[in-house]
């Protein structure tokens, strides 16, 4: 019981000492004043690369669409623009804690390229991929998205020479008629895969499935996010082509910035590394609900 | 009582619509009358392949013998001319009909969307293009491959895997060849053959006896799937066309077969009505084979011999409903790629067709539908969309399409006939 007692006395005493003693409460009323000084944003924006600084300043960046919509960015029926690069877009502009805006003047891959360069968007994020020609020009950020290419062929092409299952040796080996789209990586890559092959470089990719349709070409070389959105678009597509796509040929969509803008590439990077790589069923899901919708609409 | 009952043709029709009633708007008990049609089925199919083997052996003893070389000469020419009159039809009614047949958006849609809900994506075919990929190229069917497959390297492989052109070769050869041997085992062997297949028969008499039964449960289950109802709708015209040239491949036999008979229409009706209702629900060349030859023989009274010869190796080999079903396709499948029918299409597409009608020989409609490749690959045509396509359309039109396989080899039959005398 005594024990007890005592105990109990000198915690209250305790208690007391720490509560009442004049010399801790002016510690931590002196330590309370000086906090706020670590969490000081004007010291912050002092460290802060020019590039970063110049974007804050304006308060928002401009990011570069290409002008069509494609599956990675698109309008709603309300025309507002969603897609998996839309949301990427939005987590770096929420990240720098400045407004978002598109610039979507450009009706060509190579035209996002001169709008970079002339400061008329400060990234491009426009299932943009790294070229070594556009490396030239631009820096390029991680991939925060890695698809398959591949070759949409006609189906009286096919029939034509008895491929059932595999057509790759058949267009390794003989001249081929295929469509690229000009100044695309895609345009590179199939003239490096297919040497033998005859190219028809066109601008407009639904032209190029056009031609593919109406066997005015053999293929068309593409990525698989083209064929997921065309084949959305005009579903009989598939009754007059067949679809293969390359595992091991992979088109990876990169951001693209100004050549100087060096921190700002680390901060993407970053950024890029916490952002949910989306699959092409998912992509595909998401654009096919707003397609329907939108055509609904119509 | 009950088997009176039970033979009676209008038991047999009375069936047929109960059996579309249960499957239509019982669905789901529907399915489980599966069991009973799959024995009554199997109980058919398992007497098939030593019917057709003894009476092939025993025929073709007969007719080796000497006086009917000619008619095998003017049956091979009568087969020939039925496959060229059915594919003459198929032709004249794609041309005559092509408006009518072509394809509207809808049914191109439809066609799209055959391989059912999958995502688009899913329907892209991955390859390795690092890896060594072989040149790829289709095998078609041709004359060459036909002949090779025709004769079984091993006879009793051929008879435990089912390989009926492969028995009807062996057991052909064997008939000829048992009657050059003059022996008695050898005219032994040949009445154990005949033993056989009339103790075959018998059984399969007793079965068919209970064919209402097995009719309704087979037409109860498949009305019952409601798979591939859109498919179906988008291409009605094209099985309308379809249904309208095997009725009139059906009445030019009717015509031919009336002309060698001595019975009146309304009896000829009767008399072939147990093999159209066998076939109807069967969907099988192969399973109405005894009832067709028991039909023209005791009651279209058709030459004995003659239908015991000709029936069962023409049902087997000669179905020029194979003909029309790949004609139609090939045509339809010109339609949709827009290639104009010129004299190298309609010439490839005959040709091929026959040959295909040889392929088919036998074939579940899946694999007869697969097949088609062989006809449509050397026109330069894609296959996979109608191939597809083409299994819908043969689950509904393959009941008359048998019937009219098994009545085209009849009246052949009856053409070799000589006129019934009156009785």
């Amino acid at each position: 019981m005594k024990k007890k007692i005592f105990s109990f006395v000198l915690t209250v005493m305790i208690i007391c000492f720490i509560f009442f003693n004049p010399k801790i409460t002016a510690l931590n009323k002196s330590l309370k004043s000086e906090f706020p000084k670590y969490n000081n944003i004007e010291i912050r924006e002092n460290v802060l690369s020019q590039d970063i600084k110049s974007i804050k300043e304006k308060g928002y960046l401009t990011v570069a669409l290409y002008g069509k919509d494609r599956l990675g960015f698109f309008e709603n029926k309300d025309s507002d623009l969603k897609g998996f690069e839309i949301d990427l877009a939005r987590k770096i502009a929420n990240s720098l804690e400045v407004e978002l805006k598109f610039e979507r003047s450009s009706q060509t891959y190579d035209g996002l390229v001169d709008l970079l360069i002339l400061e008329k968007a400060d990234i491009i994020i426009s299932t943009f991929s790294a070229t070594p020609n556009r490396a030239l020009y631009l820096a390029f950020s991680n991939p925060y998205e890695e698809l398959r290419t591949g070759v949409m062929l006609s189906k009286k092409y096919l029939a034509a020479n008895k491929i059932e299952k595999n057509p790759i040796e058949h267009l390794k080996n003989y001249k081929t008629k295929l469509c690229v789209q000009k100044n695309s990586s895609y345009s590179d890559t199939a003239k490096k895969l297919f040497p033998l092959s005859e190219f028809v470089e066109i601008e407009d990719t639904d032209l190029a499935f056009e031609m593919t349709k109406n066997n005015e070409v053999d293929g068309f070389f593409s990525g698989e996010l083209e064929f997921v959105e065309q084949s959305i678009k005009d579903p009989i597509l598939s009754i007059y082509t067949k679809t293969y796509v390359f595992s091991d040929i992979n088109d990876n969509f990169c951001i693209a910035l100004p050549k100087k803008s060096t921190e700002f590439m680390n901060f993407i990077n970053i950024c890029i590394s916490s952002f949910k790589k989306t699959t092409i069923n998912e992509i595909e899901e998401e654009y096919k609900n707003i397609f329907n919708k939108k055509e609904s609409k119509e | 009582m009950i088997i009176k009952i039970l033979k009676n043709p209008i038991t047999l029709f009375v069936s047929i619509i109960l059996g579309i009633f249960v499957g239509i708007f019982f669905k789901e008990s529907s399915k489980s009358l599966s069991i009973i049609s799959d024995i009554y089925v199997n109980f058919l199919q398992m007497c098939i392949l030593p019917i057709v083997a003894c009476i092939i052996a025993i025929n073709f003893s007969k007719i080796s013998k000497g006086k009917s070389k000619k008619i095998i000469k003017k049956w091979i020419i009568l087969v020939f001319v039925s496959f060229l009159v059915a594919a003459l039809i198929s032709i004249l009614s794609s041309i005559f009909l092509k408006k009518f047949l072509e394809p509207s958006p809808d049914t191109k849609l439809a066609f799209s969307e055959i391989d059912g809900d999958k995502t688009v994506n899913s329907k892209f075919t991955e390859l390795k293009f690092y890896s060594n990929n072989e040149i790829d190229e289709t095998d078609n069917f041709s004359l060459y491959t036909f002949l090779i497959n025709t004769i079984p390297n091993n006879i009793f492989s051929a008879l435990s895997n089912g390989d009926v052109v492969g028995a009807i070769c062996f057991f052909s050869i064997l008939g000829i060849m048992l009657s050059k041997v003059k022996t008695k085992v050898s005219s032994n062997l040949l009445e154990i053959f005949d033993v056989i297949y009339n103790s075959l028969n018998k059984f399969v008499t007793i079965i068919l006896n209970f064919s209402p039964i097995s009719i309704f449960c087979v037409l109860a289950v498949q009305f019952s799937d409601p798979n591939k109802v859109t498919l179906i709708k988008s291409l009605i015209k094209l099985i309308i066309v379809m249904h309208l040239i095997f009725f009139t491949m059906i009445v030019i036999s009717f015509i031919i077969i009336q002309k060698k008979i001595n019975l009146t229409i309304k009896e000829h009706l009767s008399a072939i009505s147990h093999t159209f209702f066998i076939s109807i629900a069967t969907r099988s060349c192969m399973a109405s084979i005894p009832t067709a030859i028991e039909d023209a023989k005791k009651k279209l009274k058709l030459d004995e011999t003659i239908s015991n010869f000709t029936l069962p190796i023409g049902i087997t080999m000669f179905q020029s409903g194979g003909i029309i079903s790949a004609i139609l396709a090939t045509t339809y499948t010109c339609m949709i790629y827009d290639v104009p029918l010129g004299f190298n299409v309609i010439f490839g597409t005959i040709l091929g067709s026959i040959l295909y009608a040889f392929s088919f020989i036998g074939a579940p409609s899946i694999v007869a539908a697969s097949m088609l490749s062989g006809v449509l690959g050397p026109l330069g045509l894609p296959s996979d969309i109608i191939s597809a396509a083409w299994v819908s359309v043969l689950s509904i039109s393959d009941p008359f399409l048998t019937f009219q396989c098994i009545y085209t080899n009849i009246a052949i039959a009856a053409s070799l006939s000589s006129k019934a005398k009156t009785t």
